[in-house]
């Protein structure tokens, strides 16, 4: 009789520990009227994903096995606890070689319509191949990364246990990407205010909102992840390129990909989803705080300088859009 | 009877072939077919959506982007595995049209994909530009000084607002000149006055204005292409290839089936008749035991008495033997002789010949049972027991050759006696019927394979003589005249039944297979049943094709047909909820216009409250009064006013003030004239802008019946005051007409396109006497609406190219007015043309409008256009 008492004390103790985890409960307190007509839209609570792909993800993407020298992973670059993201202008690879652009961060990256910053990945399966076999960032191929995983105990049982044919190019990148997919960060502040919560935000961080809108910002930066869901010319309304100097073959961002004269400058959208915390900013890196960035997007998508203030209000704003990890604040 | 190899041989031939046939009639899996068939479905129904949600964004009903990636992933999702989940039961040739149609798609799709991504950039560009102009613009007004300069600064700003706000209403070229007119007058403005922050400020507002000007007709242009790529169209010729293999496969699993049943009844016979024929044999047997022992002592009996008379008999034996001898050689037909017993006796070459013998020694003295199908052997025993008994038969039995091969066999015995007038053997003549018994079952099998095919096919199968008189009828087509059996139609025809709307063309249709010989395949047809006024209406599939009789001669049609009438019910709710799902978003759209619109009338407000202000202070203010004080001073001096002027010194300076005051009252009057009038085009300003709005408010709907006149006067309204600045007489002939059922915005739209072409063709022509003819006619069951110019004209290479999309002569255009007028004319059901008698001679586009809209407009692959 004890055994199975304390048998069902656990189930319930751990059963309760998950659904803290994976299904932060709303904000109590009544049921406001949730704002349904705004470009913004909040992140879901829930996913559904299966918890043991996620954990062997989660192995995965700390493994530096992955790289050729065993020197880099995933998190090297997208540091979890550093909001997914390594707060360089351009991250090391193996031999310590320098990127040529940002690296974005992890969280939230499953809403995106499409990785990388030129969108040349339609899924996070796809993204996966880049990064590893890119010589400069971790420098290896599937046949060594296989062939090393199968010599590390750790991994056989796991993926045995999900996989029926065991270490493989397509579980490795299935595991990583539903851990991935695992990265989300609901209830922001900002969220709270669209679910209806007026006292979610400051009277400063409204105002800054409502000219994020009036001034066109949501014209890009709309949807769940306030970004993150086209493409757009990066210098609209000036030359920011020009103004910059210093061309990157990486400038070229989609013309890369396309080859069309039509795409030359032009980039995925970023999400603006825990922008406080993703610093430096733009594909280039060259914005070190939000005010600059903000500086920036007003001058060369907006065409127009904003005042001190605007941007203070603008950044505001932004910084209600942190959101939280596992029911922490990122 | 002995179980002989043959006899299990046959057995598991039989075995396998019900095998067989048992899994043929099941090859059909319905999963995959259900699941391929729903996959099509979705894939229309995901492309519709996204199509509407394409036309939604302009009009700020969609706030965000995230679903388009959702549904051109989900479209591309599913077409890669359409790819895969063909159906395995289509036959290798089908799956590659399907194939072949699921790579169109996925090409379409990435196309599709592209434009959508240029769309939501561009799109994105121009809503920034649309949002950020009103705050950039009150906020320079609100920062404009009150002084005349800045009124004349804030006249230019909402002047630009107003003109950008119709831009976005009704974007073509005029309203685009107009802003750049007023842009120049904003450059203009800059440059007197240098002011590095106003500056700034207004060359940003400039470049968002040119910003909108450059991208709404792009925006536009790529909205009309991505919902006119055929998705759905391709979706569609793909269902079509699939319902064709699908039922190709049906029918054959049914021919299968029958074949099944067939084989299940021909084994329970042939059980039935071997239980029976080893009965038979055994009793059989017993009887010759008997036979032959009785037989065997009478005949040594026989013997004796024999002897004698045998030698007497055997000359007159010799001479009938020579006789028959001839005979026997020269009979093409097989004679033979046979005894009592079966044993062969005699056989001419012929018989040797059909038992496969090379010489008479190899058969003789042998049974004939050797040679006769053991499955005959009774046959032949009965007619030798009854030849021997004294009577002439004829028999039909198998034989098997020598050489094993089994011929028909058709027997005319008869009696042979010897002299003594004793049966001693059976004369027979025998012929070699396999080739028409062959036949005959052919014909048996097939007559049966047609009749099991007319009682039980779910489609309506008929064949009709040359006069389209049914001749033979499927018992679903007997079902659907409401008789029992397909023979009671016979002699019927479709008039009969049907209204001569569905009898006639049906009739005519078979008369053209008669005449051509070529048949008519997969032809969608309407039927309205007589006896329910009209009421009943049902839709069939048909296939036609010519009878022909042995000699190749045409002696009637044989058809099938398909009752789709649920199908094409489906089709017209799906198309209606369509309709409606596309009338809503538009009047949502159009609630959101109407704010801005009354936004809009509100900034000009704000100046005619000021220019009522400036007017009243300018008049409060006047120095009319003193015209009153010199009025008096002169009545003062009434008695002596040539004194007055000479000699008082108020009177010496009373000329100089009067000129004064002249000058100073005729400045006011220029300004408050110049006010007045300012007001005054405000005032226009908002009657324009209210009068846009009604007319834009209320054109969104469905197909309504409309009065012509009023579609066309409305239309001449919205061009009046373009046509009056150009001085363009209208000159209008209307004659009564019924009002057609017609969507109002899309005729409307074709009509300004129309007049608007005619108004250029005009102006560019240049002659003085500019006018249009407006002319509205009846014809038949429709309704001609002619606008013809005395304009430029039209080259007659560039007659043919006129419609298409993208050919323009205007400076400017965009090459697409006319392509969508055409379009938007057919789905209506009706056309637009074009005539003219070459360059510098007008042009004349006519529109026609159906009186009654066909049930089924003409689908177009870009029907969701709004």
């Amino acid at each position: 009789m004890k055994p199975i008492l304390i048998l069902i004390l656990i189930l319930v103790a751990t059963s309760g520990k998950t659904s803290r985890l994976w299904a932060v409960p709303p904000p109590v307190g009544g049921q406001p009227a949730a704002k349904t007509h705004e470009p913004i839209k909040p992140i879901p609570f829930q996913t559904n994903l299966d918890s043991r792909k996620v954990a062997l993800g989660r192995m995965l993407f700390q493994e530096s096995k992955l790289s050729h020298d065993n020197t880099v992973s995933c998190a090297s670059c997208h540091d979890l606890s550093q909001a997914g993201t390594d707060h360089r202008v351009h991250s090391f690879g193996i031999h310590q070689t320098e990127g040529t652009i940002n690296a974005p961060t992890v969280f939230n990256s499953a809403g995106n319509f499409k990785q990388f910053w030129d969108g040349r990945a339609a899924t996070l399966e796809e993204q996966i191949d880049g990064p590893i076999q890119a010589p400069g960032e971790m420098g290896s191929t599937w046949d060594e990364v296989i062939g090393k995983l199968r010599a590390t105990p750790v991994y056989n049982a796991p993926f045995k246990a999900i996989y029926p044919n065991g270490i493989q190019r397509r579980n490795i990148k299935d595991a990583i990407a539903q851990f991935e997919r695992s990265l989300i960060t609901p209830n922001a502040r900002f969220d709270k205010f669209l679910r209806g919560d007026d006292t979610a935000l400051t009277t400063e961080e409204k105002e800054g909102y409502r000219k994020f809108k009036s001034y066109g910002c949501t014209s890009c930066h709309q949807g769940v992840n306030v970004g993150g869901n086209m493409f757009e010319t990066l210098g609209a309304m000036a030359d920011y390129f020009a103004d910059r100097g210093g061309p990157t073959p990486a400038d070229n961002g989609r013309f890369n990909v396309t080859g069309r004269e039509d795409d030359r400058y032009v980039f995925k959208v970023p999400s603006l989803r825990n922008v406080a915390r993703t610093a430096p900013y733009l594909h280039d890196g060259s914005a070190k705080t939000l005010e600059e960035a903000v500086t920036v997007m007003g001058r060369y998508q907006l065409g127009e300088r904003l005042s001190p203030q605007d941007v203070d209000q603008i950044v505001k704003f932004l910084k209600t859009l942190t959101g939280e990890y596992e029911g922490k604040p990122l | 009877m002995k179980l002989s190899p043959k006899h299990v041989l046959t057995g598991l031939a039989l075995l396998g072939a019900l095998v067989i046939f048992y899994l043929k009639t099941n090859h059909i899996v319905f999963a995959e077919h259900k699941r391929f068939d729903d996959d099509i479905h979705r894939l229309r129904q995901v492309d519709a959506s996204l199509n509407q949600d394409v036309l939604k964004s302009p009009f700020h009903l969609i706030e965000d982007y995230d679903r388009f990636p959702e549904e051109i992933n989900a479209l591309q999702k599913t077409t890669e595995e359409l790819g895969g989940a063909i159906p395995s039961f289509t036959p290798p040739a089908g799956r590659g049209l399907i194939q072949q149609k699921v790579n169109e798609l996925s090409q379409l799709l990435s196309q599709k994909e592209e434009l959508l991504e240029r769309f939501k950039s561009q799109n994105a560009v121009l809503n920034n530009s649309l949002r950020y102009l009103p705050v950039s613009g009150t906020e320079l007004i609100e920062a404009t000084a009150g002084d005349d300069q800045g009124r004349e600064l804030k006249a230019i700003l909402n002047e630009v607002m107003r003109q950008v706000l119709v831009y976005s209403l009704r974007t073509d070229d005029e309203s685009a000149q107009e802003i750049h007119v007023s842009l120049s007058k904003l450059d203009e403005w800059r440059s007197r006055h240098r002011d590095d922050a106003q500056g700034a400020a207004l060359a940003s507002l400039a470049g968002h204005v040119k910003s909108i000007v450059q991208h709404k007709p792009r925006v536009e242009a790529l909205m009309e292409q991505l919902v006119s790529i055929p998705v759905d169209q391709c979706l569609e010729e793909m269902q079509g290839v699939y319902d064709e293999q699908f039922a190709r496969a049906m029918r054959r699993a049914d021919l299968y089936r029958v074949g099944l049943y067939l084989l299940c009844g021909f084994l329970v016979v042939g059980i039935g008749y071997t239980i029976f024929a080893l009965d038979a044999a055994n009793t059989h047997l017993e009887r010759r035991v008997a036979g032959r022992t009785s037989d065997l002592s009478r005949k040594n009996e026989e013997l004796r008495l024999e002897i004698a008379e045998r030698q007497r008999a055997e000359k007159l034996l010799a001479e009938n033997e020579q006789r028959l001898r001839l005979i026997l050689e020269s009979e093409p037909e097989c004679v033979k002789l046979v005894d009592a017993d079966g044993i062969l006796l005699e056989m001419n070459p012929a018989g040797l010949r059909m038992v496969e013998a090379s010489h008479f020694g190899e058969v003789l003295g042998q049974s004939v049972y050797g040679i006769v199908a053991p499955d005959y052997h009774p046959v032949f025993r009965a007619l030798n027991e009854a030849v021997f008994q004294g009577e002439s038969r004829i028999a039909e039995y198998e034989i098997i050759g020598l050489k094993g091969t089994r011929r028909w066999m058709q027997t005319h015995a008869c009696p042979l006696r010897d002299t003594a007038g004793k049966i001693f053997a059976q004369l027979a003549v025998t012929r070699d019927v396999t080739e028409s018994r062959r036949v005959e079952a052919e014909l048996a099998y097939e007559r049966d394979l047609l009749r099991t095919l007319l009682e039980n096919s779910p489609d309506q199968i008929y064949f009709k003589d040359r006069d389209s008189r049914f001749l033979k009828c499927s018992n679903a087509l007997a079902g659907r005249f409401q008789v029992t059996h397909g023979d009671d139609l016979v002699g019927r025809c479709d008039f009969d039944y049907f209204t001569d709307e569905h009898a006639r063309p049906a009739f005519e249709d078979e008369q053209e297979i008669i005449r051509t010989g070529r048949a008519m395949v997969g032809k969608v047809e309407k039927e309205i049943w007589k006896d329910s006024d009209g009421h009943k209406v049902t839709w069939v599939l048909t296939t036609k094709v010519p009878l022909q009789d042995k000699t190749g001669e045409i002696i009637g049609t044989f058809g099938i047909s398909k009752d789709i009438t649920a199908i094409k019910e489906a089709e017209n709710k799906l198309e209606a909820v369509h309709k409606e799902l596309l009338h809503t978003s538009r009047q949502a759209g159009m609630a959101e216009v109407a704010t801005s619109v009354l936004h809009n009338v509100g900034n000009v407000l704000n100046s005619v409250n000021v220019s009522c202000a400036v007017i009243s202070e300018k008049i409060g203010k006047s120095r009319i009064a003193n015209v009153t004080k010199v009025a008096e001073l002169l009545i003062q001096h009434a008695d002596d006013v040539p004194a007055f002027f000479a000699s008082d010194p108020v009177g010496q300076k009373l000329p100089h003030f009067l000129t004064k005051l002249a000058q100073r009252l005729s400045t006011e009057q220029a300004v408050v004239l110049d006010e007045v009038r300012l007001l005054a085009k405000n005032i226009e300003h908002i009657r324009e802008i209210v009068a846009m709005q009604q007319s834009y408010a209320n054109v969104a709907g469905v197909q309504e019946a409309l009065p012509v006149q009023e579609l066309v006067e409305d239309a001449l309204h919205m061009n009046g005051a373009a046509l009056a600045r150009h001085g363009v007489k209208v000159i209008r002939e209307y004659a009564a007409a019924p009002p057609v059922s017609v969507d109002k915005h899309k005729v409307l739209q074709i009509l300004v396109n129309l007049m608007r072409n005619a108004k250029h063709a005009l102006t560019d022509g240049g002659r003085e006497d500019k006018q249009i003819l407006v002319s509205i006619r009846r014809r038949d069951d429709h309704v001609a609406v002619s606008i013809s110019d005395n304009g430029i004209g039209i080259a007659p290479e560039n007659m043919t190219r006129i419609f298409a999309h993208g050919f323009t002569t205007k400076r400017g255009g965009h090459g697409f007015g006319l392509h969508s007028g055409v379009l938007a004319a057919r789905e209506m059901g009706g056309r637009l043309a074009a005539h003219s008698d070459g360059p510098g001679r007008g042009a004349t586009f006519t529109l026609e409008l159906p009186i009654n809209p066909p049930v089924t407009a003409t689908p177009l692959p870009s029907k969701n256009r709004h």
